[in-house]
């Protein structure tokens, strides 16, 4: 009988800021305890938050296994490793104080929207256990959001601004927020129906991550079965998982199963070629095909399919290098969207800017993107930046060409 | 009983919550999970700011209740706050599941339903069935400085079926769902043949939409009630005007807002997903009309929107596990019967659309609907399927275009999804209505 213990302990302080105030702080400390143990060809799985007696864990997931669920014995852990990234990113005894500084400059700074939203600085340590073996991750990150409502607007909010990382840089976030909400103010040029180059979160890639489960791609259903180890999208289109503590906040190096990819990263499409499915090793050994490195762990549950630290990987340092000086369509924040059972996405833009010259040149009206996701990743996929307008955190943009229908006069 | 500190407001809320998660495919238990968690969490209030605390450790709950004090600059005056002085004092046990509680029927009884309902899913062009069933039993204790003492259960059992089909090229992606009280009920009431058809029908006959443009709409009542809930109800959740004098006067009640036939209603005492006797605050469920007759009528309170607002709180202060804060939350939404027949909404429609199912929907000022099963209808009758990404509309406008709502209210939740707001997802809610038409809606 093999066994398997994973063990998530997080340090979790949230501020939350209503209408330009700190309103609230949360303390949330926790740990949650996951027991898996393999038997001839069974696994048998128990949990429990807060303390726990191990050997009482073990002896639920033993009889777990009672339940008959087919799972294969997990790869021995030959070596421990540890990777501490931790860091205090900001002392807990000043946290209130730099919240009520940074709210109060925010709407110092933009006195014509109310401002409110939330900062998350966790502390966290993942760990898995096999024999006397163990992986053990520790890291920290910050999260936050800030909702931007005009004084005098109807809506519930006009724009937000979102930022995670392993730095909470204030002055940044100020910076940041002036330049959207200044851009939000000014209106842009009207435009029509027609070929627009956009500028988007990778989150657009979204739609596509069903199609990468290999029940479906095995089953005939997915959108890309029959495609694996072909090119499919264009050579400047490379999509994987970053498991790298020390490039990206709040990874893990190991999966949820204990496997390490190589430069810990687990590639599902590279230079256009598609070269994983989504699999946890139950998947890939049933499938028969190879396992991608990927799987989550949730708490007191099975490994499941997981693309924690999905990344589009950056083909140029900026977007104005990708866009040699054409104007764009920076897309802020969208409502829904979806994708066909063809391909055809459609994502309604709620708030966009003109993008020229590397700064957001003016608000555009509300329109929806129409783009089919083959074409999006493929022939009008023109790369993705490393950065983009903001000065902070981690995000990155992917710039693609599309049509803009829809537009609201 | 706990000890609270003096010139603080303080409240501590416990649920001991039993789930179940089990996954089907292929004749197989691919997940299961069986649980049980006694979680807590606490708030402290001084009159200017919250301090919040969520443990796994109930006996921790009072050491930590004096460690939020030690944060909070206690006030002579708390309990004059217009926050302390609105909060509801309730004393009262609702216990309805106790006797017919999930916790009590075997894993193994559970599994062996969802392998029976995944295999009656038979069709040359299942590609991939898979089954989920979940259930929950929680008892909920509340406890707060001003008096309130409040316990009661809540519970739901319920399975969800998503199939995949595939003919070639073509493809076509539906889900059934399927929420009871207890298990009995859903067992004897879940049938999916209807369902396999209906995919059947997307996947051979589905058209491309022709020409994506604005078209007359009807919606099922799933589908009203998803829209209910992401066009209007959101907006009525009242957290949303704190400190916001503009958004207060524009959102006065009394204000025409849509069509003279929508109706849109909020309750916390409906049974099923959203069922809420009393909120993570202690006050008692309500039903709430947010829209009558296409005026506003009322809107969606925690005690500290209800205080801000000078109005009553509604029951609506809710949080997704003790993890959490009570914010201001639905719990069944759902757009109020009206008198039409629902062939009548048929009548009339040249060219048009019927959304009878949905993935999801989303709503700010524009609201996103994205269809999983649709037909074109014309000349007054349903037609073909047809593939549409999404239907959107700005909310009012659409609102004012409502000229049809039918007789047939149904009211559905999940038992593995639910809302997502900011940070909370899922929330347990419900949502329904019955069939509408909508004169203009953009289809894309």
């Amino acid at each position: 009988m093999e066994k398997q213990t994973y063990i998530r302990k997080t340090i979790e302080r949230t501020l939350t800021y209503t209408a330009g105030k700190l309103a609230s702080l949360r303390i949330k400390d926790g740990v949650q305890t996951t027991v898996r143990v393999y038997d001839n060809g069974y696994i048998g799985v128990a949990g429990k938050s807060g303390d726990v007696d191990i050997s009482e864990l073990e002896e639920k997931a033993v009889k777990a296994l009672g339940g008959k669920t087919p799972y294969v014995a997990p790869e021995k852990i030959k070596e421990s490793k540890k990777i501490d990234t931790g860091k205090e990113i900001i002392k807990k005894s000043e946290l209130m104080r730099e919240g009520e500084k940074l709210i109060r400059g925010l709407s110092e700074d933009n006195p014509d929207f109310i401002i409110s939203g939330k900062t998350v600085i966790c502390d966290r340590t993942i760990s898995l256990s096999g024999g006397d073996k163990k992986y053990e991750c520790t890291g920290s990150d910050v999260s936050a959001y800030f909702v931007l409502k005009e004084r005098d607007s109807a809506s519930i909010m006009d724009e937000i601004y979102e930022v995670s990382g392993d730095a909470f840089e204030a002055e940044k976030i100020r910076a940041d927020v002036k330049t959207l909400a200044a851009a939000y103010k000014k209106a842009a040029d009207m435009f029509e129906e027609g070929d627009i180059i956009v500028i988007a979160d990778p989150s657009v890639c979204q739609y596509l991550v069903k199609d990468f489960v290999a029940q479906s791609y095995v089953g005939g259903s997915s959108l890309l079965a029959g495609k694996l180890g072909k090119k499919v999208f264009s050579d400047k289109f490379t999509m994987y998982c970053d498991q790298d503590p020390h490039s990206s906040a709040g990874a893990v190096f190991f999966d949820g199963e204990g496997v390490i990819n190589e430069g810990y990263k687990a590639y599902f499409v590279k230079d256009g070629v598609m070269k994983n499915l989504l699999t946890t090793r139950q998947s890939a050994a049933k499938y028969k095909v190879g396992n991608c490195g990927t799987a989550a762990a949730p708490f007191a549950a099975l490994p499941a399919e997981g693309m924690s630290g999905l990344r589009i990987a950056a083909t140029q340092d900026s977007v104005s290098d990708i866009l040699k000086g054409e104007k764009a369509v920076f897309v802020s924040m969208t409502s829904g969207g979806d994708m066909t059972a063809t391909g055809d996405v459609a994502l309604p833009v709620q708030t966009a800017y003109v993008y020229e010259n590397g700064r957001l040149a003016g608000r555009l009206p509300e329109f929806t993107i129409s783009v089919n996701v083959f074409d999006m990743l493929g022939k009008d996929f023109l790369g993705a930046s490393d950065k983009c307008v903001w000065t902070t955190g981690e995000r990155n943009y992917i710039v693609f060409s599309a049509k803009a229908v829809n537009v609201r006069k | 009983m706990y000890k609270f500190s003096k010139g603080l407001y303080s409240d501590v809320r416990i649920e001991d919550r039993y789930t179940v998660q089990i996954a089907v495919s292929e004749g197989e238990v691919r997940q299961c999970r069986e649980l049980r968690e006694k979680k807590a969490f606490l708030r402290v209030y001084d009159g200017k700011k919250w301090y919040y605390a969520s443990t796994d450790d109930v006996h921790r709950v009072q050491d930590m209740l004096e460690e939020l004090a030690g944060y909070a600059a206690p006030e002579d005056g708390i309990d004059d706050d217009p926050v302390v002085k609105t909060f509801e004092v309730n004393k009262d046990e609702v216990m309805r599941f106790a006797g017919n509680c999930v916790a009590d029927i075997p894993l193994e009884k559970k599994t062996e339903f969802l392998k029976k309902t995944a295999g009656e899913v038979k069709s040359d062009y299942a590609k991939v069935v898979n089954a989920g069933y979940a259930d929950r039993y929680s008892v909920y204790e509340f406890c707060s400085s001003k008096g309130a003492d409040i316990k009661y259960d809540f519970q739901t059992s319920g399975a969800v079926v998503s199939v995949q089909f595939a003919n070639g090229e073509e493809k076509a992606d539906n889900y059934y769902v399927k929420n009871c009280t207890t298990f009995d009920e859903l067992v004897n009431t879940v049938c999916t043949e209807e369902f396999v058809r209906e995919t059947e029908d997307v996947l051979l006959r589905s058209k491309k939409l022709e020409k994506p443009g604005s078209y007359p709409v009807v919606l099922s009542p799933s589908v009203t009630g998803v829209f209910a809930h992401e066009s209007f109800g959101h907006k009525s959740e009242a957290d949303f005007m704190l400190g916001d004098e503009a958004m207060a006067k524009e959102w006065q009640i009394g204000k025409k807002v849509g069509s003279e036939k929508l109706s849109i209603v909020d309750s916390g005492l409906t049974d099923g997903g959203g069922y809420v006797p009393y909120d993570d605050e202690g006050t008692k469920a309500t039903r709430t009309y947010l829209i009558k007759n296409g005026v506003l009528t009322g809107r969606l309170h925690s005690v500290e929107t209800a205080a801000y607002l000078g109005e009553k709180p509604t029951g609506n202060a809710r949080a997704i596990d003790c993890g959490f804060e009570p914010i201001v939350r639905m719990t069944s939404t759902f757009v109020e019967g009206g008198t039409d027949k629902v062939e009548d909404l048929f009548k009339g429609i040249k060219h048009g659309y019927y959304i009878k199912n949905c993935k999801h929907g989303s709503g700010m000022s524009t609201f996103t609907i994205a269809p999983l099963v649709s037909y074109e209808i014309i000349d007054g009758k349903i037609g073909d399927p047809v593939r549409i990404a999404v239907i959107t509309g700005n909310v009012f406008e659409t609102l004012s275009l409502i000229d049809g709502v039918a007789d047939d209210e149904e009211i559905e939740s999940s038992p593995t999804g639910g809302c997502g707001k900011m940070e909370q997802y899922p929330l347990s809610v419900a949502t329904g209505g019955p069939h509408v038409r909508v004169s203009a809606m953009n289809v894309q």
